[in-house]
C-alpha cells in the first residue's frame, strides 16, 4: 500500500511538469486557429464556433514569405553541417591517429575557442565580412557558424574516433588503399553514429541561432526562419493570430522531426555538451 | 602508415583557418582596440588611452546591473533549472512505465528556437489579453505589467522564467542518463541493508553521479553568460530605464546602439571572455573531478 502511494504522488508531479511543459504550445496551436480577438477576450477555449484558417492565409500572403525563409534556413543550416562534417571529420582524423608537434597546444586552443561565446565578437568580426564582401549575405552567416561549430566537432569525432580499432585501417593500408580511401570507405563510415549525433546537434545549433542571422542579414528575402520571425513580431506583434500561426508554423516541423528522430536528438545534444 | 606528418599538418589547417579567421582575429583586434579610445566608429585616429576603458566600463551604471543580474540569473539557474532537474530525473528513474513519455515530453523546449519561445512567450505576457493576465483575470485578480512594468524585479522574473525553463529537461536527461548507469544490484543490497529513500538519494545515487553533476554546472554556469535570445525577444530595450540588461543583451547593447566609442564595446566583449573561460575554470575547481567512480 505504501509503495503504491508512493508512485501515485511520483506520477502526479511528474506530470504537472509534462502539462507545464507541453500546455504552452498547445496554447499556441490552438489559438492559431482563432480570430485575434477572440484570443484577447478568452484563449483557454478550444475554437469550435470560431473556428478560422485566417490567420494562415495572412502568415503566407503577408509581405514576409514564410517559405523562402525556410528554404534560406535550410541552405544555411546544410550548408554549414555539410562543411563542419568534412572540416571536423579531416581534423579529428589528424589528432586522433597522428602525434605530431604541437598537437597538445592544438588541442588546448580548440577548448579555449569552444568556451567562447561569439557574440563577444561580433563587431570586429561584421568588419571582416564586409571588408570581406559578405556582409548581408547568406556565405555572411554560414561561414562563422562554421567557426562557431567546428571545435566541438572536433571534440566530439576525435573521442570518438580514436575508440576504433585501428586494425581495419592498417589491413586497407597494407591492401593499397591511398589515405582519402581509408577516410571515406573505412574511417566515416565506421564513425557515422558519431557524425550523425553532430549533425543533428550543428544542425538545430545553426537553425536556432538568431544572433548572426540578424546581425549579418538585413534583407528580408535572404533571411533564416529565426530572423524572420522577428521581423514580422517586431511589426504585427499585437495581432495575436498571426503571430499564434507564425510560431506554429515554425514549431510544428521541428516538432515533428523531433519526434521522429528523438533517440538520436536528445543523445545528440547531450552527448555533445557532455563532452565539452 | 601514420609516419607522413604533413598529412596530419594539412587535415587540421582548414580548422585552424576557420577558428583563426572568424573568432581568433576578431578577439585580438577586440583587444588592440580595447585601449584606445574612438571619437566615433569611424574615428581613423583613436588616442590610445591604456587601461582607460576598464576602468569607465566598472564604473558604468548599467554594466554594473548587468553583472549584478546575470549572477543573480546564475543562481537562480542552479538552484531551479539544475534542481528541478535533478528531482526530476530522481522521480523518472523510479519508475519504468511513461518513463520514456516523460524524457520525450520534458526535452522538447530544447529543440525550439529561443527565437520562437519567446514570442510565444511575449503573447503569455501580454498586458492586455496575455495569457497570464487572462488566468489572474479568472480568478478576479488585477492584471500585472508583466515586462513593460515600472518594477524591475518583475520584469526580470519574467525573462527568467522562460530561460529558466526551457533548459530543465535538457539538465533533466544528462541526470537520467547518469542515474540510469547506477547498478540495481548496488541498490537492492542497500535496500536490504534497510537504507531508506532519503540515505539512497543522498548517500548512494547522489555520489555516484558527482561527476555528471559537475559537468552540468559547468554547462549551467557558462551558458548564461551566452544567454542572448531570450531575453532579447522578451525585452529588446531591457525596460524599466536599462535596469534588466544581462551581459549578453548589454554587449550587443553597446556594440551597436550605445555610443561612439569602440574602444569600450571591444573592453567589455574582452571582459565577456575572459569570464566565461574564467568561470568554467573556478567550476572545475570547485567541484574536483573525482577519479574513484
Amino acid at each position: 500500500m505504501k509503495r503504491y502511494g508512493k508512485k501515485t504522488i511520483i506520477y502526479i508531479l511528474l506530470s504537472i511538469w509534462a502539462t507545464l511543459t507541453l500546455y504552452p504550445f498547445f496554447w499556441v496551436i490552438i489559438n492559431s486557429f482563432k480570430p485575434s480577438s477572440d484570443i484577447i477576450r478568452d484563449s483557454l477555449s478550444i475554437p469550435i464556433t470560431n473556428f478560422t484558417f485566417d490567420n494562415y492565409i495572412k502568415a503566407f500572403t503577408s509581405d514576409y514569405n514564410i517559405f523562402r525563409s525556410y528554404m534560406n534556413s535550410f541552405i544555411v543550416s546544410f550548408s554549414v553541417v555539410f562543411a563542419v562534417l568534412i572540416i571536423a571529420g579531416f581534423a579529428s582524423y589528424a589528432l586522433a591517429r597522428y602525434n605530431f608537434k604541437g598537437k597538445k597546444l592544438v588541442y588546448a586552443f580548440i577548448i579555449a575557442c569552444m568556451m567562447f561565446p561569439i557574440f563577444s565578437v561580433i563587431y570586429p568580426l561584421h568588419q571582416i565580412l564586409i571588408n570581406l564582401k559578405l556582409n548581408g549575405s547568406r556565405l555572411g552567416v554560414i561561414l562563422p557558424q562554421i567557426a562557431g561549430n567546428v571545435s566541438f566537432a572536433v571534440v566530439i569525432l576525435t573521442g570518438f574516433i580514436q575508440q576504433l580499432p585501428v586494425e581495419v585501417e592498417e589491413s586497407a593500408y597494407i591492401d593499397g588503399a591511398n589515405i582519402f580511401q581509408i577516410l571515406f570507405i573505412v574511417v566515416f563510415p565506421m564513425a557515422k553514429s558519431a557524425f550523425a549525433s553532430t549533425a543533428i546537434f550543428v544542425f538545430l545549433w545553426s537553425y536556432n541561432d538568431l544572433f548572426l542571422q540578424m546581425v549579418i542579414i538585413q534583407d528580408k528575402d535572404k533571411m533564416p526562419i529565426c530572423a524572420l520571425l522577428k521581423e514580422i513580431s517586431s511589426k504585427y506583434g499585437t495581432d495575436f493570430g498571426l503571430m499564434a500561426s507564425s510560431v506554429t508554423l515554425i514549431i510544428v516541423p521541428v516538432i515533428i522531426v523531433y519526434i521522429l528522430l528523438q533517440n538520436h536528438i536528445i543523445k545528440g545534444l547531450t552527448a555533445g555538451a557532455i563532452k565539452g | 602508415m601514420y609516419k607522413n606528418k604533413w598529412i596530419a599538418y594539412l587535415f587540421i589547417t582548414p580548422m585552424l583557418l576557420f577558428l583563426i579567421v572568424f573568432l581568433i582575429y576578431p578577439f585580438s583586434v577586440n583587444i588592440y582596440n580595447s585601449f584606445f579610445k574612438y571619437k566615433s566608429v569611424l574615428d581613423r585616429n583613436p588616442a590610445y588611452v591604456g587601461v582607460n576603458n576598464y576602468v569607465q566600463l566598472f564604473t558604468t551604471r548599467q554594466f554594473k546591473i548587468a553583472i549584478e543580474n546575470t549572477l543573480l540569473l546564475t543562481i537562480l539557474v542552479i538552484v531551479f533549472q539544475v534542481g528541478i532537474a535533478l528531482i526530476l530525473a530522481l522521480l523518472v528513474s523510479e519508475i519504468k512505465r511513461l518513463a520514456g513519455f516523460f524524457k520525450t515530453a520534458y526535452f522538447i523546449p530544447i529543440v525550439i528556437s529561443a527565437t520562437a519561445l519567446g514570442l510565444m512567450f511575449l503573447m503569455f505576457f501580454r498586458e492586455k489579453g496575455g495569457l497570464f493576465n487572462q488566468i489572474l483575470a479568472n480568478f478576479n485578480l488585477e492584471p500585472i505589467r508583466w515586462l513593460n512594468g515600472m518594477d524591475s524585479n518583475v520584469t526580470l522574473a519574467s525573462m527568467f522564467l522562460p530561460t529558466i525553463w526551457q533548459y530543465i529537461g535538457f539538465y533533466f536527461v544528462i541526470f537520467l542518463t547518469a542515474l540510469n548507469t547506477i547498478s540495481d544490484e548496488m541498490l537492492e543490497a542497500a535496500k536490504i541493508d534497510g537504507a531508506n529513500d532519503f540515505t539512497l538519494t543522498f548517500k548512494i545515487k547522489l555520489p555516484l553521479i558527482q561527476n555528471v553533476t559537475r559537468v552540468v554546472l559547468v554547462l549551467a554556469i557558462t551558458g548564461t553568460l551566452k544567454v542572448f535570445d531570450l531575453p532579447y525577444i522578451l525585452n529588446p530595450i531591457a525596460n524599466p530605464n536599462g535596469e534588466t540588461f544581462l551581459l549578453g543583451t548589454y554587449m550587443y547593447h553597446v556594440s551597436y546602439f550605445a555610443n561612439k566609442n569602440l574602444g569600450l564595446a571591444s573592453a567589455f566583449a574582452v571582459i565577456l571572455a575572459i569570464l566565461g573561460v574564467g568561470f568554467s575554470g573556478l567550476v572545475n575547481v570547485v567541484f574536483k573531478q573525482n577519479k574513484d567512480i
